[in-house]
């Protein structure tokens, strides 16, 4: 365990001293800055009357109610809800220019958190392959299993790490752009068929939370693919274009039953929470989990194999 | 018995349909340099792979200190510091770095042996540059730095002097000896440079096409045939030749006033007393072993080295 932890601390090192990874980490803090900037001094003026404009958004969802079903009837009921619940409690919707709401609005920086997390996930093992490094990481009283596991767990913690760079970085950015204040706002959303107000700071770190699990079974394929074929580009090309092309498949697929066992079909858990919805009919929250575990078995096991059998 | 360093047992290699090594089996002592030689793709480096556990083996085993490196490989490993082919390093990190990356992976090595190591291979005043800056004369240091920074019993070296200066090259010499002599260290050196294994080394051994064609001692390997050739420096040289046409019943051949013969080392001292007692005025004697390199060539078939 103690030898583990030097490997962790090894696989950082190597990564974190890397050029390319410095690059990715200022252009996170960048785009959150760009992206702050750009809020306030050119975005539109919010009208400031917040009740008139929640009564006919609620006004236009039950129209488009009356003609729609299914998945996507619930998350407009649901939407409904969250805005008679607003208008009768009095809490205006977040404003793009607030430290919250600008924190909320940068939990989109997760697209390019995962593409950076699968750009090292893609080079971790192939890389030391390619430079001939390997020969110094398996020829150590260190087992195979241990130096793969080490470089997984470097490569979670490197999306870890970004992804609380994101947060932290988006609430300074949002706080010093506009002010520190109404940090209270609640958010809301429906649990249990009942809306529910909820510490804001719960809200992101549940959006995080749940892309997270995105993050890691992509992470995962590019890590598979990485140690199986030795190959960075493949390795990252490949996983970059599944995650593009992933939603257009499971339009492509929608009509048949099988298509919930389609990985991509499980990966946004959000919609079983809040007011989202699950992008394909009949999906449960367990469901989806156990196809992502069988999934994700399935990948480290590839990996694993690939990685500890093959002669160097 | 002392128990050897390194045991090869019946080590055999296919890959495909097509066997590389075909049974290799010795034994390799402490103390002992042992050169590995063969021409291209005779299977060192898959050999050298196989004893590092990084390539698996598909018959036979290999024992380091009797732990086989098969089922036990990190017992067995943990004795061995390796240059397999090129040293290669984190050339984003510093030679430093590198190091501390290596100690991190094996037991025992503190920041004093780091430092220790360091001073041995005379890198203190580079260590801390970036790995990318240095040459393959550094390089080479910097991976003998790495391969004993755990203080292993076994060094294996493929190439030890490639990129180094001549100085360089008489100190790395000097250094493997007294590894070997002075702490017992059991090394394997592969090179291309025969005059080099032949300086460095106690044993051979030839391996062409997977198959190892000898094991000798390096004295034995040299010196296996009795007769050598001896030249004498004479005057008058006829004499000289009808003196020794009558002692030896050869016909010596003749350049300038120089004499060659083909004699036994015994024989010698006889010879020079003859054309002594004959008058014959000797101004030189010089013998000549077959080198190294052309025993090799003789016993590869005169194939291609390097």
């Amino acid at each position: 365990m103690y030898k583990f932890l030097r490997l962790v601390q090894n696989e950082n090192m190597k990564l974190f001293r890397k050029t390319s990874t410095l690059i990715m980490i200022l252009m996170l803090i960048g785009a959150i800055i760009t992206v702050g900037a750009i809020t306030k001094y050119n975005g539109l003026q919010e009208d400031t009357d917040w009740r008139q404009n929640v009564k006919s958004e609620t006004v236009a969802l039950k129209q488009q109610l009356s003609h729609t079903h299914g998945n996507a009837a619930k998350a407009l009921k649901k939407q409904i809800a969250v805005n008679e619940y607003r208008l009768a409690h009095n809490i205006p919707p977040l404003s793009n220019r607030s430290i919250w709401g600008f924190t909320n609005n940068a939990t989109d920086m997760m697209l390019i958190i995962t593409i950076f997390t699968i750009i090292i996930a893609g080079g971790i093992v192939s890389g030391e392959f390619h430079s001939g490094t390997i020969k110094l990481l398996l020829t150590k009283p260190v087992s195979r299993s241990t130096v793969l596991l080490s470089k997984y767990v470097t490569v979670l913690f490197a999306g870890l790490s970004f992804s609380a760079l994101s947060l932290i970085g988006s609430w300074l950015t949002g706080g010093v752009l506009f002010g520190f204040t109404d940090l209270d706002h609640p958010a809301l959303t429906v649990l249990g068929g009942k809306v529910v107000e909820e510490n804001m700071l719960v809200h992101v770190l549940a959006v995080y939370g749940l892309d997270f699990v995105q993050l890691i079974v992509m992470a995962t394929i590019a890590f598979m693919i990485s140690s199986a074929f030795r190959n960075t580009s493949l390795a990252i090309g490949l996983t970059i274009f599944a995650m593009m092309g992933g939603q257009l498949v499971l339009q492509l697929l929608a009509r048949y039953d099988w298509v919930k066992y389609v990985l991509f079909a499980n990966l946004d858990l959000s919609g079983f929470f809040g007011t989202g919805q699950p992008p394909v009919e009949g999906l449960t929250l367990g469901f989806s989990i156990t196809v992502l575990l069988v999934y994700y078995a399935v990948f480290i096991a590839i990996g694993w194999v690939a990685f500890t059998r093959r002669d160097v | 018995m002392v128990q050897p360093a390194i045991q090869l047992k019946n080590v055999k290699k296919t890959i495909g349909k097509k066997t590389i090594i075909h049974g290799l089996t010795f034994d390799i002592q402490p103390g002992e340099v042992f050169g590995f030689l063969g021409p291209n793709g005779a299977g060192k480096t898959t050999t050298i792979r196989m004893i590092c556990g990084l390539m698996k083996m598909t018959e036979g085993d290999i024992y380091i200190f009797g732990h086989s490196i098969k089922t036990e490989f990190k017992r067995a490993i943990q004795h061995l510091g390796a240059i397999v082919e090129n040293p290669e390093f984190y050339n984003h990190l510093s030679g430093y770095r590198n190091l501390v990356h290596t100690a991190r992976m094996v037991s025992g090595v503190t920041k004093e042996r780091i430092d220790e190591v360091v001073r041995l291979v005379g890198l203190q005043h580079r260590i801390h540059d970036k790995v990318k800056t240095y040459s393959l004369g550094m390089r080479q240091r910097l991976g003998l730095a790495q391969a004993l920074l755990h203080r292993p019993k076994i060094l294996i070296l493929d190439e030890p002097t490639n990129g180094l200066d001549p100085a360089g090259i008489i100190e790395i010499r000097k250094y493997i000896r007294r590894l070997a002599e002075k702490e017992g260290l059991a090394i394997i050196v592969s090179s291309h440079l025969l005059s080099e294994i032949e300086r460095m080394c106690d044993r051979i051994g030839i391996i062409q096409n997977g198959r190892l064609i000898d094991v000798q001692t390096v004295n034995e390997f040299v010196n296996a045939d009795a007769e050598m050739t001896v030249h004498f420096i004479v005057d008058p040289v006829d004499l000289a030749i009808e003196v020794l046409k009558s002692t030896t019943g050869q016909q010596p051949a003749r350049t300038g006033d120089q004499l060659q013969l083909s004699l036994e080392r015994e024989a010698i001292p006889g010879i020079v007393e003859i054309l002594v007692n004959a008058g014959i005025k000797l101004y030189g004697i010089t013998t000549q072993k077959k080198s190294l390199e052309e025993k090799f060539l003789e016993v590869t078939g005169g194939q291609q080295i390097v």
